[in-house]
């Protein structure tokens, strides 16, 4: 292999390290609720913490992630057009 | 109003998906409709390459099997959902590794079996890091166990977790700990060697973002 290895991704990696992380299947454990809070509320609250921290040293529940907001997104799209949003007007 | 999403509720589709339940062939077709859907939506362009009732048949089988641990903490169709996703990525992952569109394993192995056996086989690194990386570098030669090593340098290479877990004989989350430590370690390393958190952070601060 003649590439170098991306060391700074290595380094943004470690910098985001915790003691204790929670794995991939605990993070979609809790994906489906985190994804429908950000859609409702725009923010998640402090207990989100170590799923965000996943996020941040996980590329593919990062992906997975974003895909699933998006389908939330449009889903919420969806209950609009049909007037039955379940926060209607609220920001998200 | 589309009949497969809104006139269930969150029981109503638990108690359907029952396999004891007369509703169960229904409930699982509606189910499937919704996930194709919502698929076809977020992955567009991507599924070209996949076989998308499949992926919806997949996703069927682990939602079925693991209902029971749905909290209750989204709507049940939200939670599907992110199943389905993990199956499809997955499985656009697989197949990036068959058509040899990643670096080879065996590449990685290679080249974690030379850091093992000769320290870093790079020349001093160009970016300006001020010693962090070829700290880093070091560390990675001298604290790893050879497992982690090809973990790490696997994940650094972009390979998915899937295809790294199957050739390292372990399951996904095992190999996320493996991982893990991995990264203890070498924090711990760097910090042995004068990087601690505020130099790291200040590294990153600096770095373009990926
Ligand atoms: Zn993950």
């Amino acid at each position: 292999m003649t590439d170098r290895p991306d060391w700074r991704k290595l380094l943004q990696w470690l910098e985001r390290t915790s003691a204790e992380e929670i794995d991939c299947d605990q993070f979609l454990a809790r994906a489906a609720g985190l994804a429908e809070l950000l859609r409702d509320a725009g923010r998640l609250p402090a207990d989100a913490a170590p799923a965000l921290q996943h996020l941040t040293v996980c590329p593919e529940c990062e992906e997975e992630f974003e895909a699933l907001r998006r389908a939330v997104q449009a889903e919420a799209g969806d209950d609009t057009s049909d007037g039955i949003a379940r926060n209607p007007g609220e920001p998200e | 109003m589309d009949p497969t999403r809104r006139s269930r509720s969150d029981a109503e589709w638990l108690a359907g998906l029952d396999l004891e339940s007369q509703d169960h062939p229904d409930v699982c077709q509606d189910l499937a409709v919704l996930l194709g859907r919502s698929l076809r939506r977020v992955l567009g362009d991507r599924l070209r390459t996949l076989d998308l009732d499949d992926v919806v048949q997949d996703s069927l089988l682990q939602i079925l099997r693991s209902r029971d641990h749905f909290r209750g903490d989204s709507r049940f169709t939200t939670w599907a959902t992110a199943i389905a996703l993990r199956v499809a990525f997955t499985e656009l992952r697989r197949r990036k590794v068959r058509e040899g569109r990643m670096v080879p394993f065996d590449a990685v192995l290679a080249e974690a079996a030379a850091w093992g056996r000769d320290g870093s086989p790079e020349p001093a690194e160009i970016v300006e890091s001020h010693g962090l990386v070829e700290a880093l570098q070091q560390a990675i030669a001298s604290s790893l166990t050879e497992r982690q090593r090809v973990a790490i340098l696997a994940e650094l290479r972009g390979l998915p977790t899937v295809e790294i877990a199957t050739r390292l004989g372990t399951n996904q989350n095992a190999l996320y700990k493996l991982i893990h430590d991995a990264r203890k370690k070498l924090r711990l390393a760097l910090e042995r060697r004068g990087f601690g958190a505020d130099a790291l952070h200040g590294f990153v601060a600096e770095a373009p973002s990926r």
